[in-house]
């Protein structure tokens, strides 16, 4: 699944706003950015900056206003999101701040759903889903249900989730924000290892000062613009 | 793990939600199931009564009958049916062959008369012929029991009308065959019931052979075939009718549907009603299931948003909920049948006894005829209209934007 690119995603002067009844609110204001196929990368801003909608369109599950959005070099923008959702399966990997697990499916049926839907044989399935969940310390607890397991240990399920199918880029917004500090500091240590373990980029946003220093690369959002960027 | 299976996950996450979608399916199929299973009863109890009291399953009538009016009574009638009867009697699969002319006149007690219209029957063949359809055959006992011929038997209330009984005597006088009245004194032998109260006012019957006496003929109006299975109608028609005209009759054969136009009409009846109850018990399926769908998609928009952004196609979710649709129609199909097996068992067993019908003088047994064929459609068309119910909802779905699902 995974293609090997230098720059992976490219934002060229996006632009996006929402509607919030009569009034028009802009979320992003001609961000550019760049995201390689090695970044481990932090999006940090306070709440409103436009984090998330940042996410969003590196995501390809929303279309910027204005700009445009490369992937491999190649101008998705006109692409409509249906027809993207490929793209989404194939390569990229999705962790959220609530975790966002299917309830009715176990563990192991959790991760293995992008697999299913990467028509992976059955018998391969089982052997990958196995091998991330012993990696993220889950495999004996495969059988439970997300009700059963405490906020760590669903989000871990929702990182192995975003990794199974070996993506080339993880996309997680605010993904210790549900968690207390030593929980998401593990949570932080675990994507960082399974980073470099499987040279799979990650970009996740975050609020919170005290993990800024974790990525690579800092890109700091304000009013929907991009302040700017350290690289570490 | 495969999308079937979680459409079926996903149906028991609001149990009591699902159990009422199955509750209106159960309750409304099974009783359009009894509904079906009644109706298909008394279409097949007055098939067989039409068949085994009236036309037979194969009716043998002149060429001519049927070509014109006749100028004189039973001008084109049979006149050899005897040796007919034979020939017809011989082939494989005839139960019994008998014959019968129809009567009209007057009939009088002495100080009052009344018009009549009947049968002259040959008594003995004609109970043999109900008792086939295990039908009361005891209306026919009068005749046999009497050594004399020169009797009749009258409708309840025509016997009620002309204040005679067993014994009595009455006069009947009709038009014979050659265009002249006869009369006869005859010995009142019984009376039997009908259908309904205009048709007892009415009704006489009287053996074959006193009526050729009175009507002064041998013919008779048609001969009347019963056959060993009703299935066998249509290709015996063709046997009877090859028959018949190789020996060189002149004659035309019947089938009992031509024939039978009250059983057309009562069963048009029972259809009309049982479509339309159909039709709405299968809007109220349709929309109860559409209902537990459309909640469904509602109470779970981030978890499809969340599908999306992982790369479920939105066919993949849209199919997801058809599924949960057609388990809904299946399952409930399965509880449906089940239901309507144990409750027409019961009410078979039951034997209960329904008031009669308006114009009808005795009531009828409340059963259910079960028929597989009927069940097959029913189960079907379940799983059809549940699946379809959850299509509109469904669609929904193939329409959200992911962004604005993730937020929900």
């Amino acid at each position: 699944m995974r293609q090997n690119s230098e720059n992976l995603i490219r934002l060229q002067n996006v632009c996006r706003s929402y509607r919030l009844g009569k009034t028009v609110v802009p979320a992003l204001r001609e961000v550019a950015l760049e995201i390689g196929s090695k970044d481990f990368c932090v999006i940090a801003g306070p709440s409103g900056s436009g984090k998330t909608s940042l996410l969003n369109l590196a995501g390809l599950v929303d279309k910027p206003d204005k700009g445009k959005i490369w992937w491999d070099g190649r101008d998705i923008t006109p692409c409509s999101l249906n027809s993207l959702f490929r793209m989404r399966r194939d390569r990229i990997g999705y962790i959220f701040q609530t975790f966002n697990l299917i309830p009715v499916l176990s563990v192991f049926e959790n991760v293995e759903y992008p697999l299913l839907l990467c028509r992976i044989h059955r018998k391969k399935r089982r052997e990958i889903v196995d091998a991330v969940l012993e990696e993220v310390g889950l495999y004996e607890r495969k059988k439970h249900k997300p009700k059963e397991l405490s906020g760590g240990e669903r989000q871990r399920v929702s990182i192995a989730r975003a990794v199974v199918k070996n993506p080339d880029v993880v996309l997680a917004d605010e993904p210790t924000a549900n968690l207390d500090s030593v929980t998401g500091k593990k949570i932080l240590d675990l994507m960082f290892s399974l980073h470099l373990e499987k040279g799979i980029a990650f970009v996740f946003s975050s609020h919170d000062p005290r993990i800024f220093g974790m990525g690579k690369k800092l890109v700091r959002l304000r009013d929907g613009i991009v302040e700017n960027i350290e690289e570490n | 793990m495969s999308f079937l299976k979680i459409g079926l996950r996903n149906l028991f996450r609001q149990k009591r939600r699902t159990v009422i979608s199955l509750m209106v399916i159960i309750f409304g199929v099974g009783i359009l199931l009894l509904t079906l299973g009644h109706s298909r009863y008394i279409s097949w109890g007055l098939r067989e009564m039409t068949i085994h009291s009236e036309t037979g399953h194969l009716q043998v009538f002149h060429r001519k009958f049927y070509e014109g009016d006749e100028e004189t009574f039973l001008q084109f009638g049979l006149e050899d049916y005897g040796k007919m009867r034979l020939e017809i009697g011989r082939l494989e699969g005839v139960a019994l062959v008998l014959a019968r002319v129809e009567l009209m006149g007057l009939i009088s007690n002495g100080e009052k008369s009344v018009a009549c219209i009947g049968q002259a029957v040959e008594p003995e063949l004609e109970k043999q012929l109900r008792q086939r359809a295990r039908l009361s055959d005891d209306m026919f006992d009068p005749f046999l029991a009497v050594d004399n011929m020169e009797v009749i038997a009258l409708g309840k209330e025509l016997a009620s009308s002309l204040n005679v009984r067993r014994g009595d005597f009455v006069t009947l006088m009709v038009t014979t065959a050659n265009g002249a009245l006869n009369a006869m004194d005859l010995q009142v032998a019984g009376t039997f019931s009908g259908f309904s109260p205009e048709y007892e006012a009415r009704a006489i019957l009287m053996p074959l052979q006193t009526a050729s006496i009175l009507l002064n003929t041998k013919k008779v109006r048609n001969l009347i075939v019963a056959l060993e299975e009703t299935s066998l109608t249509e290709s015996m028609a063709g046997r009877v009718n090859r028959l018949l005209q190789e020996k060189g009759y002149q004659t035309t054969v019947r089938e009992w549907p031509e024939l039978a136009v009250y059983y057309k009409k009562v069963k048009q009846f029972y259809n009309q009603i049982t479509g339309f109850l159909s039709l709405a018990l299968f809007l109220i399926i349709l929309f109860s299931t559409s209902n537990t769908i459309i909640m469904a998609v509602m109470e779970r928009t981030r978890e499809i948003g969340t599908l999306l952004s992982l790369g479920t196609s939105r066919f993949q979710v849209f199919k997801s909920f058809l599924f949960e649709g057609f388990f809904i129609g299946l399952f409930g199909g399965i509880l449906s049948l089940l239901f309507a097996l144990a409750v027409s068992f019961f009410i078979n067993r039951l034997q209960i006894i329904l008031p009669p019908a308006p114009g009808q003088t005795s009531g009828y047994p409340l059963l259910i005829r079960n028929e597989w064929v009927f069940f097959a459609w029913v189960f079907l068309a379940t799983i059809i209209v549940s699946t379809l119910s959850s299509f509109l909802p469904a669609l929904r779905v193939t329409r959200l934007k992911i962004i604005k699902a993730l937020s929900d």
